[in-house]
């Protein structure tokens, strides 16, 4: 079962891989041909309580979502610390993050005791 | 056809890697960049490499290749967090980070954060 | 048309592209105005590298190449891991000065 749970988070990583490549590409294209650069902006947000191992690999999964950058995690209050290439968009790639990345990751490894 | 999609990969991610490195000159900050560089730069390598896995089709390639891009998958975001911080450093903006806005609702089992454990509250305050 | 399904000439035109990435890095890496952007051209510089040994190794069907390739990407991963760490652990505060060895961060540090 955690076998089956493993290998969708394998996929959703390698799919993660290839948007977040493309949407890059986009964000730079559009900064040099429309000559306006998104405003990148700082972001937090409470992660699901889940075990250190778990917390860093959904900060990997997140640097790998486009246009995004685990900078820094904080246990005690269990926040993270992102770096949005556009800022603008912060709450939809929260609620991207918690819909695809959270649900397996605390299956896999579980709330923190 | 194989040798034809074969052609298409690799020259798709040669261009992805031009892309990336104009993005690395065209892009405003330091943090912006690293988004270039790393990402695209690995999605190159990765399309470029799957390229040449279709045009020599053997266990010799074959092995080395998925190797390369797997090591590169697993590097990344390491890459990418440590540039982002070398980068937050350089530019004076750990403020901005550490005071940047707190989106959403925390997502306990009690909806409030889990309280701390005296191993934890005893650590010194990390050093900015 | 057909040239182009022989993978030796489709890895001399990548070869072309990715040298021209690598003189968009070299620029980055001299003008960069931070620390910071000389090691992201650093790694831009190191996806180009590990692409011109696919090249090196389609032009001639030999796997050495790739070996290299998985070299460079160990041997640059480190190296970038380390410049990084090094400039988030506090560099001279002003522009580095070309003598500034050790010593004198430690000074700094201090």
């Amino acid at each position: 079962m955690k076998l089956v749970i493993a290998l969708r988070l394998l996929l959703i990583f390698a799919w993660a891989l290839v948007t977040s490549g493309i949407a890059t590409i986009r964000i730079i294209l559009s900064a040099s041909l429309g000559g306006d650069a998104p405003a990148a902006g700082f972001v937090r947000f409470y992660y699901a309580p889940m075990s250190d191992q778990g917390a860093t690999i959904l900060a990997a999964m997140i640097t790998l979502t486009p246009g995004t950058t685990a900078i820094d995690i904080d246990p005690d209050t269990r926040t993270m610390t992102l770096h949005l290439l556009d800022g603008a968009g912060a709450e939809g790639a929260i609620a991207d993050i918690r819909r695809s990345f959270e649900p397996p990751l605390v299956r896999l490894f579980g709330a923190r005791p | 056809m194989m040798a034809a999609l074969a052609s298409i990969l690799m020259l798709a991610g040669a261009v992805i890697l031009v892309i990336a490195a104009w993005g690395v000159v065209r892009l405003p900050d330091a943090l912006a960049r690293q988004h270039a560089a790393t990402k695209a730069g690995t999605l190159a390598v990765a399309v470029v490499a799957l390229g040449a896995l279709l045009a020599m089709p053997s266990g010799d390639w074959a092995w080395r290749l998925v190797a390369l891009v797997g090591f590169l998958l697993v590097t990344l975001p390491v890459a990418s967090h440590l540039l982002a911080r070398a980068a937050l450093r350089e530019q004076r903006l750990d403020d901005a980070a550490a005071r940047s806005p707190l989106v959403g609702h925390e997502t306990g089992a009690e909806g409030r954060i889990a309280p701390r454990s005296p191993r934890e509250t005893g650590s010194a305050p990390r050093q900015r | 048309m057909n040239a182009l399904l022989d993978p030796a000439v489709v890895a001399g035109l990548v070869a072309v592209l990715s040298a021209i990435a690598a003189g968009l890095g070299v620029y980055r890496l001299i003008a960069g105005p931070t620390n910071a952007d000389r090691i992201v051209a650093l790694d831009i510089l190191l996806a180009a590298a590990v692409v011109l040994c696919l090249c090196a190794s389609l032009a001639t069907g030999r796997t050495v190449f790739l070996d290299v390739g998985l070299g460079v990407a160990l041997t640059g991963f480190v190296g970038t891991i380390g410049w990084a760490r090094a400039v988030e652990r506090g560099m001279p505060r002003e522009a580095p000065a070309k003598g500034a060895g050790p010593r004198a961060r430690a000074k700094e540090r201090s």
